[in-house]
Formats: C-alpha cells, structure tokens, sequence
C-alpha cells in the first residue's frame, strides 16, 4: 500500500482536503461519523486507497507522517488451519492504552455511550490488570481478546483464535514498540483486519 | 441505497436556497414594477460637450478588456488538463455573471461613489443616478470600463484553483470578491475618478496605479493565493517526496493564443485608461508591447539559463504575461527603456517564483501568482525608479516608500479580507470537488465523462471490502 499523503473529506456542499496529521487528530466520533456516511477517501501519491487499508494502516501507531510502504507476501493457508468465526454483535467501542510506558499495558474499553472499563476484567481476567506484551502469552491473550470482542464473543478468546491467526494480526496490525505514543483502535479497524486474516474465514450471522 | 446524514442535510439546504432564490425573483421583479425611475432622470446634463471620440475610443478600451476574457478562457483551458476543460471554461464564464451582477449591484458603488471618509463609497447602488453623470466620457461607458476591469479581477482567482474547486465555493468568493474586496481597495486607489470631491486614503498619500497593477492583478493574485492554501494541491500534484509530477496540459496551442488575447486586450486595458483618446494612449500601448516583449525573453532566458530549461515553453507564456502585468501600474509615466527593464525583471520574477512555488508544494495550477502578483509587485515598486525625470515630486525613494505601502496594504487587505470567506466554506460548505470528480474530470450535468470507464474499474477494486463487510452483517452494527 502506497503512504498516504492526501485525505478528502466531504461537506454539505462540496469537500476539504486534510492530510493524515489532521485525521489523527480527529477525534473518533468526527471519524466514524465520516466513515458512517462513507463522506471520506484516502489517497497515496494520487492513487486512491481502499478506506479499510487506510484505516488500519493510520490507526495503531497514529504516526503523523505517512507510513512506510510495507509489502507482505500473501500466506499461503492450509484449509485445515482456517478456522471459522461467526459474529456474534458487531460492536463499536474504543480500545486505548492508558499506560503509556513500557511494555505493561492497561488497555481501556469505552462504548458508544462512553463507559470505560479496565479491558482485561472485561474479557474475564479478573487478576490481571494489564497485558503484560513481554510474554508472549501476554500479547496473544490481548490480540485474541480484541479480535473476538469486536464481534460480541465472550468467554475465553484463546479458543476461537488460533495461534497462527493471532500471530498474523499481530504482524500486520500491531506495534509493542511504541514508546510513550499514543495508542487507539476501534472497534472497526479491528474488525477490518481480521477480515483480511487469511486463518479466519468470517461466517455471516443472518 | 442508504441516504448518509450529510445528503439529508444537503437536501435540506437545497430547498432552503431554492425558495430563498425564487422568492429574490420574485423581489426583484416587484422592486423593478414599484420604483421607476422618470423617463427623462438617465439624461445627463453635460452630455453635449463630451468629446465623441473619447467615448468611443473608451468603449472600444473597454470591448477590448473584455475580451480578455475569451484570453483568460483560452489560456486556462489550454493549461488545463483535457479532463477538466469544460468546467474551467464554465468557471470564466460563471465569473463574468457573477462580477457583473455583484459590481452592479453593490460593487461600482462602493468603489466609485461619493464617500466624504476615503474608505467606501456611498453612491451609486444598483446604478441608480449614474447615467447622470460625466468624467472625460459619460458616466454608463466609465462603467462599462469599470466592469471590465472588475471581471478581471475576479477571473484570476478561478485560474489558479483550476481542476479542483467546487463551482459553489468558487462563486461565493467571486460574490465576496466583486462585491466587498475589490471594491474597496479600488476605493482607496481610485475612489476619486468619478466623484472628484473624494479623498481615497492611499490616492490621497501619493500611491501611483495608473491601470490597476495593485488593484486588479496583486489583489487577484493574493486571493487566489489565500485559495491555494486553503483549499490545498490537487490530488497526487506532489509526490510522497514533495517532487511536483507533471499535469499534462490540454493544449499548449491554446494557451498561446489565450496569451496573444490577452496582450491584445491589454491595449484596451492601458490605453483606454486615460479615459481620452490623446498621444498618450498610443504610448502607452506601445509600453504595453515593449514590456510583453521583455518579459518573455526575460523568463524564457531566465529559465534556459539558470533552471536547465524545466518548463521552458509555460514560462515563455507566463513571463509575457508578467511583463503585460509588470507595465500596467506605471504605463502612463514608464519611459521606453523603463517598461523594457520592468518587463525583464518581471519574466524573471516569474521563471524564479514558479520554480519556488513548486518547490515549497504550492499548487498554482496556472502560475497565477507569479505573473500577477509578481508582475504586479515589480512593477509598482520600479515604476518610482523608471518613471520620466520630474514625474513624482517627492523623489524616487519617497515614492517608492508610498508604493510599498500601497502594496503591503493591498496584500494585508486581500489576504485578511478573503481568508475568513475561505474558512466558512471550508467549514460549513466544502471548497473541493469530490475525488471522482478532481480525478475524472468536473462535469455539471454530463454523466458520461470522458473518465467514466477508469472510474467504474476504481469502484471495482473496493469489491473485496465490500463482500467482506457484507459477509460480516455490518449494517446490523449494536453495542
């Protein structure tokens, strides 16, 4: 994917270029009211890029600047490996890190209603506080638990996600280096890349 | 398919303008029935002692302002990729309606009426008591004169913010800019040309803009300038690097020939200005063609010499109009060998400013404020170095402090006065085009684009999303 560099945005009456900075600084409700209404487009050295992608690549590491083209080979999957998820609810909250330092993180799950709660009691981890992204175990346990709560699943996560799917949203989507940064998701960009997962093969629920 | 909150919303202020619009039809219509003027009120009383030949001679000056117009047009269009052609020749023409019914109705009026403060006129509004009056020609063909000039004004705007501006925002800065900005300024420049009691504040200090250097092109050129930011560089004009890509113009042809208008109608523009057929109206068109001249060699040099050719040929066009520019503030007092310098820097000011333009990713589709700003800034400073010995009483450096001034202030004036008409249709309307249309081609009413294949292959490619979305119930989306 091409870095984008140019944002369009549309208005009652025509639309505004932003750059990637200005949509950072957004706040989530502005952009999800702008993907609600489809009334955004993202662009990458004037080729147009699809908005999911586009998402997914500005959200996690909330970089001003454009991201670093980055091309991955297409794995390959056994059918075996793939494993089916049926979505439960499609919900739209918030995860963002409210440690910012090290590799401790205590993530914070906000709904539409702008409750919080501590993530990891959410998802029925009544020990644990934050996901420890030294450990392995720690990181898996985070990635499942967001991979599965944006689709309404509860109950243990490391049952529904499969270590290689974790794994692959893990290269392509999350980053344990990111300093004191700023860290946000929502709901959807999540669910956009796990619909790209090639270990998952998402079931509609209708 | 799901109507989007923004579409609602749009409709909704859609009808809104539509009953606003029909009820000003309405208006007018009952305005025009209720107050007539006496048939005998648009005679005027000095009309026998005008000079014919003056009155024709600024009339023919003022056909030939506008039909620079039709120059403005060619030009555009030729630089214009060939996707975006018709909207920008519907954009020149939607200027000229929207200059002539703004100067009309408000414009002419504060820029020429009496005033008693020097900072707006109060007279003249919807032209009522003009046809009375008389300068050196009657008042309807010093109108007329007017009017072209202000169209001027305003399609230099349109110009750098081709291929990518909504034909609303643009014309809702056209109304601003006919009605309020130019007018203004013009004021205190020129606020004295037909109420000869009025003091406009800079004529009053000494500034010298004999044809509207300052008034008409650097104010143009700063707007346009103030556009250019705000509404930001058309999709992929710079790469990930900040390396402008080329636009592949439609017709370089074109664009010469808009030139050769426009230097035509130049005659018009300084000739005409002195409101009097006399010796120095031909002069001054002879100026008019040395600077031209000069400008094009001085830019096309420029860019041989010092900027390895890059865009040789767009800047051989832009520096002679940079020259046009450059001899217009001063073109009643430049000496021969004066309009000549003017005309060099003024190419080279333009072949350089370009370049700088590009390099700091400022996307003057057009070269708009190179030539007319700077053609304008040079030559209104130089005019005080280049005028004929004994023109400015108070001395070379004395005038050139008085036309800096005239100069910052029309800067700080354009840029102020236009900036917060940008941010509200930034805010509340938009000021681009959608995406498929910047890329494709700006149609009004034609669905079928030049473009539309390649655009229904982009729609194409969203495909994988899509299914997935669908696949996944998004629509039943709850918390």
């Amino acid at each position: 994917m091409k870095p984008i560099d140019q944002i369009m945005v549309r208005k009652l009456g025509g639309w505004n270029l932003i750059y990637p900075a200005d949509w950072v600084k957004m706040s989530l409700t502005e952009r999800d009211a702008l993907l609600a209404d489809d009334a955004v487009q993202f662009f990458g050295d004037g080729a147009q890029i699809d908005t999911m992608e586009a998402i997914a690549s500005l959200s996690p590491d909330m970089g001003a600047e454009p991201q670093p083209e980055e091309k991955k080979p297409e794995p390959t999957v056994p059918e075996n490996q793939i494993v089916e998820l049926t979505p439960a609810d499609l919900v739209t909250a918030t995860y963002s890190r409210q440690v910012i330092s090290g590799p401790a993180w205590q993530i914070q799950r906000s709904n539409v209603d702008d409750i919080s709660v501590p993530f990891s009691k959410f998802r029925g981890h009544p020990s644990d506080d934050v996901y420890d992204l030294l450990t392995k175990e720690g990181t898996l346990t985070l990635i499942a638990d967001l991979m599965t709560d944006v689709f309404g699943h509860t109950g243990d996560s490391r049952e529904l996600i499969p270590l290689e799917a974790a794994q692959f949203f893990d290269d392509n989507f999350f980053s344990t280096s990111l300093g004191d940064r700023f860290w946000e998701v929502t709901a959807k960009d999540v669910r956009a890349q796990v619909a790209k997962n090639p270990y998952i093969k998402l079931l509609n629920n209708a | 398919m799901a109507t989007s909150s923004i579409d609602t919303k749009a409709q909704r202020i859609r009808s809104i303008f539509s009953l606003l619009f029909l009820a000003g039809v309405i208006g007018i219509a009952g305005i025009s029935v209720f107050y007539r003027t006496p048939v005998d009120a648009n005679l005027g009383s000095a009309g026998d002692i005008l000079s014919r030949t003056d009155e024709l001679w600024v009339l023919f000056a003022a056909s030939l302002v506008f039909f620079m117009q039709a120059g403005f047009l060619c030009y555009e269009v030729g630089l214009a990729r060939p996707a975006h052609t018709t909207a920008v020749a519907i954009k020149n023409l939607v200027d000229w309606g929207v200059s002539t019914v703004g100067f009309v109705t408000i414009g002419f009026a504060v820029m020429f009426g009496a005033s008693g403060n020097g900072l707006f006129g109060q007279e003249f509004f919807l032209l009522e008591g003009l046809f009375a009056t008389n300068v050196t020609v009657s008042g309807p063909t010093f109108f007329l004169f007017q009017l072209a000039f202000a169209g001027t004004a305003i399609t230099l705007v349109s110009g750098s913010l081709v291929e990518r501006t909504s034909l609303l925002a643009y014309s809702i800065i056209a109304v601003a800019l006919a009605t309020v900005i130019y007018p203004l300024y013009g004021h205190w420049v020129w606020g004295n040309l037909l109420v000869e009691d009025n003091s406009p504040w800079l004529a009053s200090l000494g500034f010298h803009d004999f044809a509207g250097g300052t008034v008409i092109h650097l104010l143009g050129a700063t707007v346009a300038l103030v556009g250019i930011i705000m509404i930001g560089p058309r999709i992929g004009r710079f790469g990930p690097d900040g390396t402008p890509k080329e636009m592949q113009p439609s017709s370089i042809g074109l664009s010469m020939l808009g030139v050769i208008i426009l230097w035509f109608g130049w005659w018009g523009f300084n000739g005409g200005s002195f409101l009097e057929f006399n010796r120095d109206a031909i002069t001054a068109i002879i100026l008019t063609n040395l600077a031209a001249v000069s400008g094009l060699i001085g830019a096309g040099a420029f860019a041989a010499f010092f900027q390895n050719r890059y865009m040789t040929t767009m800047k051989l066009v832009g520096g002679a109009v940079t020259g046009l520019v450059a001899i217009t503030p001063g073109a009643d007092v430049v000496t021969p060998i004066g309009a000549v310098a003017l005309g060099l820097i003024g190419g080279i000011v333009f072949s350089w400013g370009n370049d700088f333009m590009l390099k700091h990713k400022v996307d003057d589709a057009l070269g708009v404020i190179p030539a007319h700003g700077g053609g304008a800034i040079v030559g209104t400073l130089g005019l005080a170095f280049f005028a004929e010995e004994g023109t400015f009483a108070d001395g070379m450096v004395n005038q050139f402090l008085v036309q800096l001034a005239g100069v910052v202030v029309c800067i700080l004036w354009a840029g102020g006065a236009s900036y917060p008409v940008y941010w509200f249709i930034k805010k509340r309307v938009g000021l681009r085009v959608s995406p498929v249309e910047e890329m494709a081609g700006i149609s009004l009413d034609n669905p079928d684009w030049p473009y539309q294949e390649d655009v229904e292959e982009d729609e194409d490619d969203k495909l994988d999303w899509s299914s997935a979305a669908e696949l996944l119930g998004a629509n039943n989306e709850a918390d």
